[in-house]
């Protein structure tokens, strides 16, 4: 489990102005658009994640309990120490981490060069088609104004 | 009459990639999942100077526009400088705008093309044993 504090490099009594404060730090800092590191892309992905389950107060709430035992369980294992509630958690929690992700994933990959390319590509292939749609509107607004 | 230069991009596919090539991509990509077979300019790098000045001018006449607004004297100094400034950054970033709605459009579908081919390629040398299955799947 990673810890989100620690990722966004903040108290973990951070309020929630904190945290949005810092999360837009390291995503600035991070974005595969502006960061041409090759763990970049990773790194805004576990930010984004962090981010989003830390400002959802109950998401948080669950999040620190699981964190914390996790932390318990690796200083005193103990044998069937998970019972159902907590199993509950986990489990909830770990579909709220897949979401993230995926959402993350798909902000990670839009950067403003690709918004560019994709906007120039659809000129070139459908130039001629938008032209004719501007002079029929450009005639449209002629005619109504005679 | 004046006459309008500009350049069109096209993308040519390389001609066969020889074994050698074949087998040390492989290894590349199998030591560097993220390996780039072959690296080229992106949008926004290709025209990064004409990109500067139609930021650079907007802001400009962005900032007269907002002096403007705010009903900044006539008659001051620096309102005359933002009327100047926001004046020549506009004609600016309006000739590169031209410059790159000439230009852009052949040179994104370049990078498209380009860069569909190259990821075509990859996912082709990864999930080839051999030099020649690899040419049976890509080409």
């Amino acid at each position: 489990m990673l810890d989100y504090y620690k990722l966004l490099n903040i108290r973990r009594t951070a309020n929630s102005e904190e945290v949005k404060k810092a999360y837009r730090l390291a995503a600035l800092f991070w974005h595969p658009d502006k960061n041409k590191s090759p763990q970049a892309h990773q790194k805004f992905i576990d930010i984004s994640e962090a981010y989003n389950i830390l400002i959802d107060p109950h998401r948080r709430v669950v999040y620190d309990e699981l964190f914390q035992s996790e932390m318990e369980i690796n200083l005193t294992p103990k044998p069937n120490a998970s019972h159902h509630s907590q199993k509950h958690k986990q489990s909830t929690y770990e579909e709220w981490v897949r979401e993230e992700r995926s959402k993350a994933e798909k902000i990670s990959i839009i950067s403003s060069d690709k918004i560019l390319t994709e906007g120039f590509h659809f000129i070139d292939q459908y130039g001629l088609f938008l032209l004719l749609i501007a002079m029929f509107i450009f005639m449209i607004i002629v005619f109504s104004n005679k | 009459m004046a006459t309008i230069h500009y350049t069109k991009t096209f993308f040519q596919s390389p001609s066969h990639i020889s074994e050698d090539t074949y087998y040390s991509i492989k290894q590349e990509l199998a030591k560097n999942p993220n390996f780039i077979i072959a690296e080229g300019e992106t949008f926004s790098e290709h025209f990064s100077g004409l990109l500067t000045i139609i930021k650079i001018g907007l802001g400009a006449s962005l900032l007269f526009v907002i002096a403007e607004s705010l009903g900044m004297s006539e008659r001051s100094v620096l309102f005359n400088l933002l009327a100047f400034c926001g004046g020549i950054g506009f004609l600016a970033a309006l000739v590169c705008g031209f410059n790159l709605m000439l230009e852009g459009p052949s040179f994104a579908t370049y990078v498209k093309e380009r860069d569909e081919y190259f990821s075509r390629m990859r996912y082709a040398i990864i999930n080839s044993n051999t030099y020649n299955e690899f040419v049976k799947m890509f080409y």
